[in-house]
């Protein structure tokens, strides 16, 4: 059972309580915000790289977190910005056109070891990948946290009509793939 | 829950194939990653709050020697250096929009050839409603209209006008050098050889009756 996020941020801003209050945080929320970053970023060592980053921002921000927002919504926003710079990152690393790109990412799933290209969820993951980078976070906040749009859209600063149109979008074009793979 | 519910039904409404799908992570994780992670994580932010960030302990896996040896400066620097102030003049402040004269003069020709366009094409307008207006005027029938008197008074009064017509008439009859005299200065070739260079005059020289 992990302590309530109200408790925990008192006790973080207290100096003899902070690193057992930043452990107890890390710990409620390592795994969640890790399969939230893994599902964009593919590869683990990525994700551990991006989360890593992710809570030490966490760290040095958090005594200025000012709780008229959800310390969960707060996080997933930062893990959220953080994929994006990482991906953008890669993309300007790589000499790579756009396409070879997405091929690269199909490449890293087809690269997991329980990769089964006949089971419905692995052609689901190689189809979410053919969406664009913010759809992509739509679809997965929703289909996999099963995110609330009034949630969904303080993580990500967008209208919930849009979120929901993205996600209608999204979820079509993604069944569309899997029945033509 | 009853929180998802409605997550649920619209899925299964935009797509059935997706809400059928189990919604589990396919993806592999290495063994135990989450156990001690919060640990990592705190011991990565001690370095980095120490200054022994990861770059540092790189150095150290990379190059012992050089991660051991002390990192002083070896260069010199006079005396005193740090100590002075140096005084900069202050910087010329450079106008981002600075005016161009070049801009003035060609709005000013531009203002100018629009205003002459303007009067040029309204004075031609004017100009050829006069002139049909002046070519409507039957001028004989106006004429007939004034006295005698009038024309004569007219006439009197504007003496200086149609006696300088007259003048320049007579004087210009009386003034004609005599012909045969002017002639006779040349010779003989120089008539012919004029005459040759100038065929279309001799119709002239030919009429009947012409002198």
């Amino acid at each position: 059972m992990h302590p309530d996020d109200k408790e925990l941020l008192f006790q973080f801003r207290v100096p003899a309580t902070k690193e057992r209050a930043f452990n107890a945080i890390v710990k409620k929320y390592q795994e969640k915000l890790y399969w939230h970053i893994r599902r964009m970023v593919i590869n683990h060592e990525d994700a551990n790289d991006v989360l890593q980053n992710v809570f030490i921002k966490v760290w040095n921000a958090l005594e200025q977190f000012r709780e008229d927002s959800q310390l969960y919504t707060w996080l997933y926003r930062i893990a959220t910005n953080e994929c994006l710079s990482f991906l953008e990152q890669q993309k300007k690393r790589s000499a790579l056109s756009m396409e070879d790109l997405d091929a690269a990412i199909s490449d890293k799933i087809k690269a997991d070891q329980g990769f089964d290209a006949n089971q419905l969820e692995w052609r689901l993951q190689l189809a979410i990948q053919q969406l664009p980078e913010k759809q992509r976070i739509v679809f997965n906040l929703r289909y996999y946290e099963e995110m609330p749009y009034e949630e969904m859209s303080r993580v990500l600063d967008t209208s919930e009509g849009a979120l929901k149109a993205s996600y209608h979008h999204a979820a079509r074009k993604i069944e569309e793939f899997i029945k033509n793979y | 829950m009853d929180q998802y519910q409605p997550i649920e039904n619209e899925l299964n409404s935009i797509s059935p194939l997706l809400a059928g799908l189990q919604r589990r992570t396919v993806f592999s994780v290495p063994a135990g990653y989450f156990d001690g992670l919060a640990d990592r994580i705190m011991q990565k932010i001690r370095l980095l709050e120490e200054g022994k960030d990861t770059d540092a302990n790189e150095l150290a896996d990379v190059a012992p020697l050089l991660h051991a040896m002390a990192r002083r400066n070896v260069y010199t620097v006079p005396k005193g250096y740090f100590e002075q102030t140096i005084v900069q003049p202050p910087a010329r402040v450079v106008s981002m929009h600075r005016p161009r004269k070049w801009m003035r003069y060609a709005a000013a020709a531009a203002l100018t050839g629009a205003i002459g366009t303007g009067i040029f094409f309204a004075s031609r307008k004017e100009q050829a409603g006069d002139y049909e207006k002046y070519t409507k005027v039957d001028v004989s029938s106006a004429i007939d209209k004034v006295s005698d008197t009038e024309l004569v008074n007219y006439l009197d009064k504007n003496e200086r006008l149609t006696g300088s017509v007259d003048q320049t008439m007579v004087t210009a009859s009386e003034e004609l050098p005599d012909l045969s005299k002017h002639i006779s200065q040349y010779s003989d070739e120089e008539l012919k050889e004029f005459l040759d260079e100038n065929k279309d005059l001799e119709l002239v020289k030919e009429t009947p009756g012409g002198e």
